[in-house]
């Protein structure tokens, strides 16, 4: 019972203030659907895919108030040591199971799409494995460090993401808002088949599960941040598939996979070309933060089912997993597929079971220790 | 001790991988011969002839100097027509710094064009920003003058076609803006020929869905950039003055449009009639007036007078033109998609079209003379 309890006292230097955790949730949350996003939502909800993308924030709100509501029960441990004490220990740790393959499967699949891009657009002979080690080499040498370190490199990149904003809103030149009219063409529950889809762009803010504890302040404080962080990065997003759904007509949305990229590839300035090298130089980096913040919850899940107390050791060879599992999918039906699983993943664990969790909590009066100080 | 040399060892491993830039993806501007400019004809059957225009810059002591060499193949495809021309061309052959792409009219006009666009959307590298326009005969022949002056053909139209959409003579296109699905207007390019062996421009050529079916003259041009809305930067008109029976070099005026402002709506009626009305204000200088002194203010508004009504009636000979050329410039279908949906679903668009009456009005105000009245 008592193994988990060992991390109890945190030391002061490992912690974080609300404002650094709120740019982590961000760099979690934003990432590979900074491309995908538009088109594949365009896809199910057509022109009204930005009313989808407004109501996947509002559903992140939602969840993320289950989360907090769960999280402040237990102020001083982390969901990886309240969670035997909800489910009892076998029971438990079969759990922990599935978020551990649940986090790993996710940051493969923000890998895979990675290399998808970037070999469709720019290193088309560089070999796949060479583009994703690259990247993961990357992400572990940050991922390894405590929570501060990783979050103070998250607050050092999420400048970049307004430099996206930029460069996106150059594409306004092009745009014609009657794309977007008539509202509600497609009805309503094609908008919500399109707030399914768009969700898996919204998940990160779990990281309130793995960090609660960690953060300096009440817990008030912390719900503020984690909400801000969430309307934040829903406006980003309904900007970028507004852009899109203004700047291409349906039916062109209907072939292009990644319209940001393509929207911006036209660009051309005075003295650059090729915008879209630029936003994906960026990009780069701002998908590097999610694997960053994945490879940190898969890594710190599997130590505790290891027994490990600290994640520094299991780290690579989990980043060696997840580079064995993102290689396996070599085509667009295989990425499908690894979707569909992430996807029924990410619902039962991070819709479902918080909701379970937080009723065995107060239906059973389970509670944690007060934080110390 | 063991631990830092393992940790030198790391360290030195990751600046190594500075050294895979060179190993997949390397293109070198040395080795790739780059088109400035390449021209679609029609052949035999439903073939493509290709030509296209390199341009080498050779460097001696005296300066450099600019050399265009010109390859035609006949091909299946435009991917066809590049394999073989890579196949005769010394060198890597590379599009992706390709200025302009020019039509021929045949081809424009009695062949669907947009399969051989394909690969353009396509490619990665491919030139979407270059410019697109139809030339009167084969754009093999335009491609051959190889030289005007001291530059090379390709560069010599890009300034050529760049200069007259500053000056609103010709609408701005480029191969992404071409893009023609499903957008609910029409697209309409630039139209050259060939005067005195040099390239110059004869107006616009107006696209009804992928077909050329009609052209404007450079005045018209002008008008219909108006009544489009997309003026460059600036616009001169050069009208008949009010002056009837004026000696010979009194009988024009020019004005320099400031600002223009285009009212445009599309109605529909009860019984499913649709209407378009279309009113434009426009704010000019007075430029060049050899005949009035405008410091009356009643020659003034006479000249305002008489110059609405002129334009007027040269608006309503340009919607007419383009109208029997099927020609939807102003995007009227995609009002009515967006508007009118139930309408627009209903409708066999292309004999309809022709046949919507439009109200068209063109008012003037004078706001400037320049330095004399």
């Amino acid at each position: 019972m008592a193994s988990g309890r060992g991390t109890a006292m945190i030391a002061a230097k490992e912690k974080i203030t609300p404002g650094q955790f709120m740019m982590t949730v961000i760099q979690a949350q934003i990432g590979v659907g900074v491309l995908f996003l538009p088109s594949s939502v365009q896809s199910v909800a057509f022109n009204d895919a930005w009313i989808s993308v407004i109501l996947s924030g509002v559903t992140a709100f939602l969840l993320i108030l289950v989360m907090w509501g769960l999280a402040r029960r237990f102020p001083s441990v982390t969901f990886l040591e309240y969670l035997p004490l909800l489910l009892g220990k076998v029971f438990g740790k079969t759990v922990l199971v599935f978020y551990a393959a649940f986090f790993i499967l996710e940051c493969s699949l923000v890998l895979v799409l990675f290399a998808d891009v970037i070999k469709d657009w720019i290193f088309t002979n560089t070999p796949t494995w060479v583009i994703l080690s690259l990247a993961l080499i990357a992400s572990l040498y940050i991922a390894q460090e405590n929570i501060r370190t990783i979050a103070r490199f998250l607050v050092l990149t999420f400048v970049l993401i307004f430099l996206l904003v930029i460069i996106a809103a150059y594409a306004f030149r092009d745009a014609n808002i009657l794309y977007i009219l008539p509202i509600n063409q497609s009805g309503f529950p094609s908008i919500l088949k399109g707030v399914v889809k768009s969700m898996n762009s919204f998940y990160g803010f779990e990281m309130l599960l793995f960090c609660f504890p960690y953060v300096l302040g009440e817990g008030k404080s912390i719900l503020k941040a984690t909400v801000l962080a969430n309307i934040f990065s829903t406006l980003f997003y309904t900007f970028l598939v507004f852009t899109c759904l203004i700047v291409f007509s349906p039916e062109e949305l209907k072939v292009i996979p990644q319209p940001v990229l393509y929207m911006v590839k036209a660009l051309s300035f005075t003295i650059i070309e090729r915008a879209d090298l630029y936003f994906m130089t960026i990009w780069a980096v701002v998908v590097v933060s999610t694997v960053i913040a994945y490879l940190f919850m898969s890594s710190r899940t599997i130590s505790v089912l290891l027994g490990q107390k600290k994640h520094r050791r299991t780290a690579p060879y989990v980043a060696l997993f997840i580079l064995i599992i993102s290689l396996i999918p070599h085509n667009q039906e295989m990425i499908n597929v690894l979707q569909t699983y992430v996807g029924i993943l990410s619902g039962a664990l991070l819709v479902g079971f918080p909701l379970i969790l937080l009723g065995i909590s107060y239906g059973f009066g389970i509670k944690g220790k007060e934080q110390p100080g | 001790m063991k631990k830092r040399w393992a940790r030198i060892g790391l360290r030195a491993g990751l600046c190594g991988f500075f050294l895979l830039c060179g190993c997949w993806d390397q293109h070198l501007l040395k080795d790739e011969r780059n088109v400035s400019i390449g021209g679609m004809d029609a052949g035999q059957g439903d073939k493509l002839v290709a030509t296209v225009s390199i341009r080498d810059i050779t460097t001696t002591e005296l300066g450099s100097k600019d050399l265009s060499e010109v390859h035609t193949v006949l091909a299946r495809t435009t991917q066809h027509a590049r394999d073989l021309l890579n196949d005769e061309v010394s060198g890597d052959y590379s599009n992706s710094k390709m200025r302009v792409l020019l039509l021929g009219e045949e081809l424009a006009k009695n062949h669907d064009f947009m399969p051989h666009m394909d690969v353009y959307y396509r490619d990665p590298k491919s030139p979407l920003s270059a410019r697109v326009a139809v030339t009167q005969g084969t754009a093999k022949e335009m491609v051959e003058l190889r030289k005007i002056g001291s530059r090379t053909i390709g560069l010599y139209i890009d300034n050529l076609l760049k200069s007259s959409v500053d000056t609103s003579s010709i609408p701005d296109v480029n191969i992404q803006t071409l893009h023609p699905l499903d957008r609910g207007y029409d697209f309409a390019v630039p139209y050259l020929t060939i005067k005195d062996s040099m390239p110059s421009l004869l107006g616009t050529a107006l696209f009804s869905g992928t077909r050329m079916t009609g052209k404007l003259n450079l005045d018209e041009s002008k008008l219909y950039l108006l009544l489009c809305d997309q003026i460059g930067k600036t616009l001169k008109l050069t009208l008949k003055s009010n002056t009837p029976s004026a000696p010979d070099g009194y009988e024009y005026v020019t004005v320099d449009v400031n600002k223009a402002k285009r009212k445009f709506k599309v109605t529909v009626t009860k019984d499913g009639e649709i209407r378009a009305r279309l009113h434009l204000r426009l704010r000019v200088t007075v430029v060049e007036d050899p005949s009035n002194h405008l410091y009356k203010m009643a020659v003034m508004h006479d000249l305002e007078r008489h110059l609405s009504r002129e334009l007027t009636s040269n608006a309503q000979d340009v919607v007419e033109k383009i109208q029997r050329a099927n020609h939807d410039g102003f995007g009227i279908a995609r009002r009515l998609m967006s508007f009118h949906p139930k309408v627009w679903e209903q409708l066999d668009w292309n004999k309809e079209y022709p046949r919507i009456p439009f109200d068209t009005s063109v008012s003037l105000q004078i706001i400037n003379t320049g330095i004399t009245d």
